[in-house]
């Protein structure tokens, strides 16, 4: 079928992006998609599960005390009660934020991020964080699995730099279902 | 006769998808029948506007080569 350009802009398409991974390079390529989709017209919903979180959290470094040491905090999607004393040390070694996200090849202990963001500053291409930023002024929407939120005791919306709703597979799937694009990274 | 331009935008030294994603903010700040003027040196920048501009039902309608790898567009807001 052959469309004209005023039938191609009426029928807006809905795409949803599963990121699961917590390493540079896919979340990176997951939020070019999510925002570049979303500027050509597309209405785009991003959902991150388990280390992709990560890049839409506030960054901490890895040394920082509070990370470490700090009170798990409660919040929507959490049961406290279940807390266990393991989930500090996932909370500890976890990379929270864009700015310290491991590259999933060439990453020799956080020297390749810093060389592959240097290239991306150099050339003038988007960091993760802008694209963060660019995706979230162009209306794509932001979803952070339940489960994940409970299991590595994220504090939303104070551990976030974005505004995001939290659901379960049952949301996935009525998204997924009048979905055009899908796709997880 | 000269076109009247409405809003310029200048994406100069920033890669691919960061021009369509300042167009797009730009273009919401327009009315239908405004012009946008893009300049941009991206490497696939004209190709990724006329995309953008067939997707969401824009004119380009004037482009011109300039300095430092630089292409400048103009763009008819339609849709």
């Amino acid at each position: 079928m052959i469309m004209s350009n005023d039938t191609l802009a009426k029928s807006k398409k809905k795409g949803v992006i599963l990121l699961v991974s917590g390493e540079l390079d896919k979340a990176l390529l997951a939020l070019e998609i999510a925002a570049g989709f979303q500027a050509m017209g597309m209405e785009m919903s991003m959902w991150f599960v388990l280390y992709g979180a990560n890049c839409l959290r506030k960054p901490r470094s890895p040394f920082s005390l509070t990370k470490w040491f700090g009170k798990l905090r409660g919040g929507p999607g959490r049961r406290p009660e279940t807390d266990v004393a393991l989930q500090r040390v996932v909370r500890g070694l976890n990379h929270d934020g864009a700015r310290y996200l491991p590259l999933s090849q060439l990453n020799y202990a956080g020297v390749g991020p810093m060389i592959f963001r240097h290239i991306l500053r150099r050339k003038g291409m988007a960091q993760v964080e802008d694209l963060v930023a660019g995706a979230r002024d162009l209306g794509v929407r932001f979803t952070i699995c339940q489960i994940c939120v409970d299991a590595m005791a994220f504090s939303v919306p104070d551990d976030l730099i974005v505004e995001a709703e939290i659901k379960g597979v049952s949301a996935y799937y009525l998204e997924v279902e009048t979905a055009d694009y899908n796709v997880t990274f | 006769m000269p076109q009247v331009i409405d809003l310029r935008l200048d994406v100069m030294g920033v890669c691919c998808p960061l021009p369509l994603i300042q167009a797009a903010q730009s273009i919401r700040t327009l009315k239908r029948g405004q012009t946008l003027q893009i300049i941009g040196n991206d490497p696939i920048f004209e190709t990724s506007i006329r995309d953008f501009c067939r997707a969401n039902g824009h004119d380009v309608l004037e482009v011109t080569p300039g300095d430092n790898h630089g292409v400048s567009m103009l763009i008819r807001v339609g849709g």
